[in-house]
């Protein structure tokens, strides 16, 4: 387990840490404090600075690049410089991400450099890319080793599509053999990605987790399966799920129950995906009403316990932090210091960690956190 | 958006609360109006609450605070509640004293915040809020001091059922219910002079307050 990051040059933080860590951690703070660019680090770091999970966070926030010269693939090229501080990208622009008291130790680090003649000759030999490639390069190193150790960049900046080898609105992410991680955004997982997770789940013993989880908001749900036929159109909607309902003799789709039904089946496939890694979910109470919190953090934490997973949240709901106390208090976590809340606050090089007593004695004497 | 307060105060029951205002009221200026306070005073924890493993430190960490002050009674043992205060505090401050200064107690940490600690009545005796009042009783009504102690007791005697521990608080109660007007609580005392806030050992009391509040 990681038991502290550091990110340096990372988006807004110059220099932060977040420690005292355990095995939930809840983040609070206010608006762009930079919660969400915890938990990006903590992808970036565990997915080795693998340049499809940089794309996918590049493309989350929409950071593409204007006026782009083809116009038959306007979405082909974002801009890297929004990863470093200042939005500025220039030789020896750099981020570092850390974990430490982690066995190995873990570290990436994303570099703007030369591009080395070697690569630049190979990149003109293949002749594949219609976007000019620039000088200069990210230079991706850390530990482990990172899939992709030289990224070129285009004259504007930018990552391409082209030098990616991906689609651009549907880059998969290489699976990451050691220490996985899932990051579940806002809009929660698409339909595409959970159903080539549940390929993963069916017929095997964390199914259940997931039909538990999906009992949690509706106790006469049955079974649930996945629809053969999901790609392209199901893209973009919450298809690809049909559930089996006590007294229906028909399946419904799942996009029929709601936005908190599709929320706890991402977060509950996600987690048994990421075995050994870290689950990081943005905004973790989006769509659920306050009282199936308790029920979520007790999934949640199970699992985790379980498949020896890692959990980020980020949240601004105070019931979400009412109830991770009261799971507390109700020994859910058992003893020890399993969870922590962090607020981190904008311009503070270090994020303030509440053990598990002050998030309860916070809770009960009604002192704020956020 | 909720209101922020940056300077806190946590103290035990109202008669603390009052009194801390009454009496800082003859130093600064405190407004009526509790939402313009200086000061934001939280009271309703005993010690042992206040001292429970979490409180202090969630205090102290929320992001509105700045000033953190804390006032309780140290009944029969000073050094025992100074020394689990600054266990629970050792984290965020590590250069707290081993001994609190009979002054009482002022730390401020590398994030700029500020833990303040007075334990009643004068950081080193045993005692409480009440032992604190007595020393405000002005020379010139000593002899009604007097005889309150002596009918308290004497009340005792014969069947009063108030405990031994509490002696101090039924003399000061038997004292201000001799007053003009009867029976007004140790906040209103010191605001009509029953009680002396210039007396010396509220002194010492009032400068704590006003430099660890910056007043």
């Amino acid at each position: 387990m990681i038991s502290s990051i550091q990110i340096d040059g990372y988006r807004g933080f110059r220099k932060f840490e977040m420690a005292d860590l355990g095995r939930i951690n809840l983040l609070v703070g206010t608006n762009n404090c930079g919660k969400t660019s915890v938990l990006e680090a903590l992808h970036l770091l565990m997915s080795r600075g693998d340049p499809i999970a940089l794309w996918q966070l590049l493309w989350r926030r929409g950071e593409r690049i204007p006026g782009v010269a083809n116009p038959r693939r306007p979405e082909a090229e974002l801009d890297v410089c929004h990863l470093f501080s200042g939005h500025e990208t220039h030789t020896g622009s750099r981020l570092v991400i850390s974990a430490k008291n982690q066995s190995p130790e873990r570290m990436v680090s994303l570099t703007v450099g030369e591009l080395g003649a070697k690569d630049r000759s190979e990149l003109a030999a293949s002749g594949e890319h219609g976007t000019i490639p620039s000088r200069l390069a990210l230079h991706i190193k850390g530990t482990p080793s990172p899939p992709v150790p030289t990224l070129p960049l285009t004259r504007s900046g930018g990552m391409s599509t082209d030098t990616l080898d991906i689609s651009p609105r549907r880059p998969r992410r290489r699976a990451s053999e050691e220490n996985p991680s899932q990051f579940i955004t806002t809009e929660s997982l698409d339909s595409d990605d959970l159903v080539s997770l549940w390929d993963k789940v069916a017929l095997t013993p964390n199914e259940d987790l997931v039909l538990r989880a999906l009992r949690f908001l509706d106790p006469d749900i049955e079974r649930i399966a996945s629809q053969a036929t999901t790609q392209g159109y199901y893209s973009a909607f919450r298809g690809g799920f049909i559930i089996k309902r006590r007294g229906l003799d028909h399946p419904i789709p799942i996009g029929s129950m709601g936005d908190g039904m599709w929320r706890m089946m991402a977060m509950a496939i996600a987690i048994t995906q990421c075995r050994g890694g870290v689950l990081l979910v943005d905004e973790i109470d989006t769509g659920l009403h306050y009282t199936v919190m308790s029920d979520m953090w007790k999934l949640i934490f199970g699992a985790a316990r379980v498949l020896d997973v890692q959990v980020f949240a980020t949240t601004h709901s105070s019931d979400c932090i009412k109830s991770l106390a009261e799971g507390c208090m109700d020994d859910l976590f058992d003893a020890g210091n399993q969870v922590t809340v962090q607020r981190i606050e904008p311009g503070k090089p270090i994020a303030v960690p509440y053990t598990q007593s002050e998030i309860m004695m916070a809770t009960e004497k009604m002192i704020e956190v956020r | 958006m909720a209101q922020r307060y940056p300077k806190r105060l946590v103290v035990e029951g109202s008669d603390d609360l009052h009194s801390v205002v009454s009496l800082m009221r003859a130093y600064i200026d405190w407004p009526q109006d509790p939402q313009h306070w200086p000061v934001y005073i939280e009271n309703g924890l005993s010690a042992d609450e206040i001292l429970a493993d979490g409180f202090l430190t969630a205090k102290i960490k929320a992001a509105d605070t700045q000033m953190l002050g804390v006032m309780f009674d140290a009944d029969t043992n000073p050094t025992g509640r100074y020394t689990r205060f600054r266990t629970r505090l050792m984290g965020l401050f590590p250069t707290l004293p081993d001994v609190l200064p009979g002054g009482g107690l002022i730390a401020e940490n590398d994030d700029h915040k500020r833990v303040g600690l007075w334990i009643m009545p004068d950081n080193q005796q045993a005692g409480d809020l009440e032992a604190f009042l007595r020393l405000m009783i002005p020379s010139d009504a000593e002899h009604i001091w007097q005889l309150s102690m002596r009918s308290a007791e004497e009340a005792r005697r014969i069947g009063a059922p108030f405990r031994d521990c509490h002696s101090m608080k039924a003399n000061i109660y038997t004292f201000l219910a001799w007053h003009d007007p009867p029976g007004q609580h140790p906040g209103m005392a010191i605001t009509k002079r029953a009680l002396d806030p210039h007396a010396h050992c509220a002194v010492p009391f009032a400068g704590w307050f006003r430099q660890l509040y910056n007043l």
